[in-house]
C-alpha cells in the first residue's frame, strides 16, 4: 500500500498512559486513544516531517502543528505519518515513492493525502487528518470508499502544515463513517491566534457536530445534482463516466427514498468558464512566496528556499514542472489577481441558485471518471468548485465500480454549514451501507 | 464454522438450504446475500469468474452448491476479540469501558496491520 511512512514510535508508551489515566479516572476525552493518522505536511516535534520529500527525510521541526495539539488534548495519539504526493500534490513522493489504492494496489489511490486515505481504507488507524488545497482530502477519500471533510476556509487551523496556496488551504478529517468525521472535527475546528485566518469562524460553529446526526436527516432537506462536468478532462462519451453517471443515478432515488426534495439537474449559469477564471489545480501564483515564508519560520530545515526544491535532483519528476512553473511567480500578478477576482461572481452564482431554489447543499460525483490505474491520475475532478468558493465539501462512499474500485459522492454547502452536510451524509450513510473493508487486507489472526 | 487463519471456532452455524444452481442462473438476491464487494451480481459473477478460472475450473454452466446459512452463535473465547476492522472510534470507546479492550491492545492491533499489509501485503 505504501500508506505509512514512519511509525510513532511513542505510540505504545502513550497508550500505555491512557490505560493507566481511564483506570484511574474512568473518564474518556472526546478522541480518548484515537490511533490517528497524520498526512506528513504537517508539523511534529516529536516525529519527522518530511512533506513527502527525500530532501526532508530526517527533519525534525522544533514545533508541533495547532491540529496535533488539539488532537492530543482531545485524548487522541498519532500513530504514524503517512505518505503524500511530494510538497502535497498528486500521489506520489521521493521520501517513499507511490501510494497504491486500498481497493486493488495497482490503480491510483488519488493524492495528496494519500496515505491518509490509504491508511483508513486499510484499516491502518481510527481516523485521519488530510490537507485540502485543490481536492487532497476528497481525493483520497473517495478512491479508498471512506469520509472526507473539506472544511470552510477559516474554520480549521493551519498553522504548522506547509503551505501550498494559502488562499485555498484547509486541514481536514478522513474517516470510515461520517460520525467520525464529525467527532474529529469537533476537536479540530475553531479560531487559533497562530492562524489569523480562523478569525472568520469566531461565532459561527456550531455546539456540536455530531448533534446534526439523525436519523431523518434527509427528511425535507432540498438538495440539487451539478451533473455539468467541472473540469475539462471529463469524457462524457467513456464508458466509465457512464457508471459514474450511474452512481449519481441510485444516489438521487436514494436521496429521494430518505424524504430528500431533489432538484436533478441543476443548472449553475457559466459554470465551466467561471471555475476555469478562478484558477488551475496548481496554486502557481503561491507556492514560492509561501514556502519561503514558511521555510524562514525554520532556521534548521534543510533546504532553504523553493528555488533550492524546485532544483534539487531529489524532487520526483512527477511534480518537477508544476513546481517550475511556479518559480519567479508572485501573488500580485495580475494574473493571479484575476483569479482572485473571478472567484466572487462564481460565490455569488452558486449562492444565487441556493437562494433561488431554498437549497440546502449540491451533490455531484467527486469524480466523472473511475480509478485508473497507475501511474496515471484519475480525471474529471469536481473537487476544485469548494476550493475556489472556500465553502465546506464532504465526499461519502457511493458505491463501487463494475471493477470493484471506489466511487465517491460529493455534498457542498454554505460556509460553516458542515453540521448541515452531515446531517445529509449521514442519513445517506447509515441508509445505503456503501462502504465494504477491502477484502485483500482482512482481519489478521488474533 | 472453523478460521482457518486464526485455527480456532468462530461461530456455530445452522444449514438452512443447500441447493444446485448453474453458474449462470446465481442471481441478485444470492450475490447480496454472500456480501463481498458492493453486493451487486456484475461484481459476484466478475469475482468468480476470476476465481474459478485461477483454478481452471470454470465454465458457464459449472453447478454450484449454494448454501444458505444463519448464525446461531458467536464464539468469542479468545482474549482480545476486539475487531478494528472498520471499528468506528464509538466502537472503541464502548470496548474500552466494557473492559473487552485496552488502548494498548488497540494500537498493538493497528501495528500489526500495517507491518502485515502496508510494505509485505497485496501489490
Amino acid at each position: 500500500m505504501n500508506a505509512v511512512q514512519n511509525v510513532n514510535p511513542r505510540a505504545l508508551q502513550e497508550a500505555a498512559d491512557l490505560d493507566a489515566k481511564f483506570k484511574e479516572s474512568g473518564q474518556m476525552a472526546p478522541l480518548h486513544c484515537t490511533p490517528i493518522l497524520l498526512k506528513d505536511q504537517v508539523e511534529t516535534d516529536f516525529m519527522p516531517t518530511t512533506y513527502g520529500s527525500a530532501m526532508f527525510k530526517t527533519f525534525v521541526p522544533k514545533r508541533t502543528a495547532t491540529v496535533v495539539d488539539r488532537l492530543l488534548r482531545a485524548g487522541a495519539i498519532i500513530l504514524a505519518k503517512t505518505n503524500l504526493g511530494e510538497f502535497a500534490a498528486g500521489g506520489s513522493g521521493s521520501a517513499f515513492g507511490d501510494c497504491h489504492n486500498a481497493y486493488n494496489p495497482i490503480y491510483y489511490a488519488s493524492g495528496s493525502s494519500c496515505g491518509a486515505g490509504v491508511g483508513i481504507a486499510s484499516d491502518f488507524g481510527a481516523a485521519g487528518i488530510g490537507e485540502d488545497t485543490a481536492g487532497s482530502i476528497r481525493g483520497p477519500a473517495s478512491h479508498g470508499s471512506v469520509v472526507g471533510l473539506r472544511p470552510t476556509f477559516g474554520l480549521v487551523s493551519c498553522f504548522g502544515a506547509m503551505p501550498q496556496g494559502p488562499s485555498r488551504d484547509t486541514i481536514g478529517p478522513i474517516a470510515r463513517t461520517v460520525r467520525d468525521a464529525a467527532i474529529v472535527l469537533e476537536a479540530i475546528a475553531g479560531y487559533d491566534p497562530k492562524d489569523p485566518a480562523t478569525a472568520a469562524s469566531y461565532r459561527r460553529i456550531p455546539e456540536s457536530y455530531t448533534a446534526f446526526l439523525q436519523p431523518n436527516g434527509l427528511n425535507g432537506m432540498r438538495l440539487a445534482v451539478i451533473r455539468q462536468p467541472m473540469d475539462k478532462s471529463t469524457d462524457t462519451n467513456a464508458p466509465d463516466f457512464k457508471e459514474v453517471r450511474a452512481m449519481v443515478d441510485r444516489a438521487v432515488s436514494k436521496l429521494r427514498a430518505r424524504g430528500a426534495e431533489v432538484i436533478d439537474p441543476i443548472e449553475i449559469p457559466d459554470l465551466l468558464r467561471l471555475l476555469e477564471g478562478s484558477g488551475t489545480l496548481s496554486s502557481t501564483y503561491e507556492m514560492e512566496q509561501a514556502t519561503n515564508d514558511y521555510l524562514a519560520q525554520h532556521p534548521d530545515a534543510p533546504v532553504r528556499t523553493y528555488k533550492a526544491i524546485v532544483e534539487s535532483p531529489l524532487l520526483v519528476e512527477s511534480r518537477r514542472k508544476a513546481m517550475s512553473d511556479g518559480l519567479g511567480r508572485l501573488p500580485t500578478d495580475p494574473t493571479f489577481l484575476l483569479q482572485l477576482q473571478t472567484r466572487e461572481p462564481l460565490r455569488t452564482q452558486i449562492l444565487k441558485v441556493m437562494a433561488d431554489n431554498r437549497l440546502d447543499a449540491f451533490v455531484y460525483a467527486t469524480f466523472d471518471h473511475v480509478p485508473t490505474r497507475l501511474p496515471l491520475a484519475t480525471p474529471g475532478s469536481n473537487r476544485l468548485l469548494s476550493t475556489f468558493l472556500g465553502y465546506p465539501a464532504l465526499t461519502v462512499p457511493g458505491g463501487y465500480s463494475s471493477a470493484g474500485l471506489p466511487l465517491g459522492l460529493e455534498f457542498l454547502g454554505l460556509p460553516f454549514a458542515e453540521g448541515t452536510l452531515f446531517k445529509a451524509a449521514y442519513d445517506f450513510e447509515q441508509f445505503t451501507k456503501y462502504r465494504q473493508p477491502p477484502s485483500i487486507t482482512p482481519a489478521l489472526s488474533r | 464454522l472453523w478460521s482457518a487463519v486464526q485455527d480456532a471456532p468462530l461461530a456455530i452455524i445452522e444449514t438452512v438450504e443447500i441447493v444446485q444452481r448453474r453458474f449462470s442462473e446465481v442471481d441478485e438476491a444470492h450475490a447480496h446475500d454472500e456480501g463481498e464487494g458492493d453486493r451487486s451480481l456484475t461484481y459476484w459473477r466478475d469475482a468468480h469468474r476470476q476465481y474459478f478460472s485461477r483454478r481452471g475450473q470454470f465454465a458457464e454452466d459449472m453447478l454450484l452448491c449454494c448454501e444458505r446459512f444463519r448464525v446461531v452463535e458467536r464464539l468469542t473465547g479468545s482474549t482480545n476479540t476486539f475487531d478494528v476492522v472498520d471499528a468506528t472510534i464509538d466502537d472503541i470507546h464502548a470496548a474500552m469501558r466494557s473492559g473487552a479492550l485496552t488502548c494498548t491492545q488497540l494500537v498493538q492491533s493497528y501495528l500489526d496491520r500495517i507491518a502485515a499489509y502496508d510494505q509485505a501485503g497485496p501489490k
